[in-house]
Order: C-alpha cells, then structure tokens, then sequence
C-alpha cells in the first residue's frame, strides 16, 4: 500500500488563469485522477509562490492567479461525505527540484470537486 | 454584426493573466467565416467570454501545462457552439468559460438561486453537472437539446 500523507498535513493547489476567471472556477481544478498538489510542510506557503511559477506558470499562456490549501484530513472528509463516497487520499510524489510533490491519486468527479473547491483556502499574491 | 466585420480586444479581459496579454496581437482578429461564432461568444458570454474562449483556441492548440494536457478541441467548440445557438440564460447571467485538460471548454453559473450549473464540452460527450439537486449527467453532443433541458 502506497504511503499516505498525515491527515494533518496541509496541501496546497496552483489555481491557473485556466481554473479561474477572477469570477468562478473551474471543475478541472479537481476533477479527473492524479491532481498535483503541494506539501506545505515541506514548503510553506509564502514559498509557494515562487515554486509553482517555476513548475506550473507558463506566462503569458498561462498563469498563477491565486493557491488554494486545504487540510488533508478535512479533505479526506468531503470525499466520504460526497454522494459517490470516495475514499480520497494524498500520496507523496517527490519530484527533481520538488520535493513536496504529492498527487491525489482517486478519479473526482465534477460534483466532488466542486465540494473541494467550495472549502479550499483561496490566497492571493502577496504584493 | 456582419462577416466582414472584426473585433478588437480593448476590455475582453480584466484580471492580472488578461493584463499580461497584448492587446495587439492579430490572434483576437476574426477569420473569414468566424464572426458567427464571435457574434454568439459576445452575445452569450460577454467580451470576458469571447476573449478566453479565442485566447484558449490559439494558444492551447497544442500540449500545455506541466502534465502534458490535451490540446483545444474543435469538436468541443462545435458542442459548445450548438449549445449557445439554443441556451437562454437569465437576465444579467453571464457564464464563465474554462478549458480543460482534456482539451474540453466548460461554462459556469448560476441559477435563480445561486446554485452552480456546469455544462463540459466534450469531442463526443457533454457532461451536466447541477448543484442544485447534486445530478451529473452524460450526453452524446447530438442530443444537446437535452443538456438544455437539463439545464434550463
């Protein structure tokens, strides 16, 4: 069995300008299987910035517009809540230059993600 | 608005990623037999909707992101354009657009009480999704008609 993030734990999500149009976002930022996510205690979230304009942001086709956190327990929780029951979980993914690479690694519907996003911590740029 | 007509991009967008676009690029001009679907875009998603459904169609028309995601579909634009011929939304409601990573174009808003409605573009497939009654639903883009009853 894969090894799990502690409950605990914090994760953090980039919100592209393709998730998000300064008014709603989309359920792609959750649906679908494997979704790439940040390990706050291995990097905070005011280095969090700078981590996923280096690994996700491809401006100006693409850029980061805000980070979404949510605990992984409460995570966890939504998922069993949700209509479909679903086990979620996040697995550490490590990647070069990117150590606190986890994925979430369960299929999430449109109508799971939605619940996700719904609870996410949604932070600004730090000017 | 006829074929001959263009649009300029002045205020199609309005957070830091629009601002980051140049507005002078030739991308937002139309092609010849596009002012249809331009007309629909504006009229239906406001020139915020016209602006990222044109911006994904150029500049998503390959591998993007960090996980290789699937390129602009035409075929989803197709759906999505069938599904504004027919859609009324309320007075005053303007969707969102987003692509996806499969390459799919997805609208979102609100019903009269604030509930989400998404409605995703597949190359074959549009899938519903209501907050309101938590229903998700799957349909083969010919029977769009009843995404729009769904929906409406």
């Amino acid at each position: 069995m894969a090894t799990e993030v502690d409950p605990e734990e914090d994760i953090a999500r980039a919100i592209c300008s393709d998730h998000y149009d300064g008014e709603r976002y989309s359920s792609s930022l959750f649906k679908g299987q494997n979704t790439s996510v940040s390990r706050l205690a291995i990097v905070p979230l005011e280095d969090s910035w700078d981590l996923f304009r280096r690994k996700v942001e491809k401006p100006p086709d693409r850029t980061l517009e805000q980070i979404g956190t949510i605990n992984v327990g409460s995570l966890k929780e939504i998922g069993i809540n949700h209509l479909t029951n679903t086990e979620l979980s996040v697995q550490p993914d490590p990647q070069p230059n990117y150590d606190s690479h986890a994925i979430i690694p369960q299929k999430i519907s449109k109508g799971l993600a939605n619940k996700i996003i719904d609870e996410l911590v949604k932070h600004d740029p730090m000017s | 608005m006829n074929s001959q007509d263009t649009y300029t991009f002045e205020g199609a967008f309005d957070s830091s990623w629009d601002r980051a676009f140049d507005s002078s690029t030739p991308y937002f001009m139309s092609q010849p037999g596009e002012s249809e679907m331009d007309d629909l875009l504006i009229s239906k998603l406001g020139i915020r909707g016209w602006g990222r459904f044109n911006y994904f169609k150029q500049k998503f028309s390959g591998e993007w992101g960090e996980r290789k995601n699937k390129p602009f579909s035409p075929k989803a634009a197709s759906a999505l354009q069938k599904f504004l011929e027919l859609a009324q939304f309320a007075e005053g409601m303007i969707p969102s657009i987003f692509l996806t990573e499969d390459g799919h174009l997805e609208l979102a808003w609100e019903d009269n009480n604030g509930h989400k409605i998404q409605v995703e573009f597949g190359n074959l497939e549009t899938e519903v999704y209501l907050e309101a009654n938590e229903t998700e639903g799957t349909f083969p883009n010919e029977k769009m008609e009843s995404v729009l009853q769904l929906v409406g």
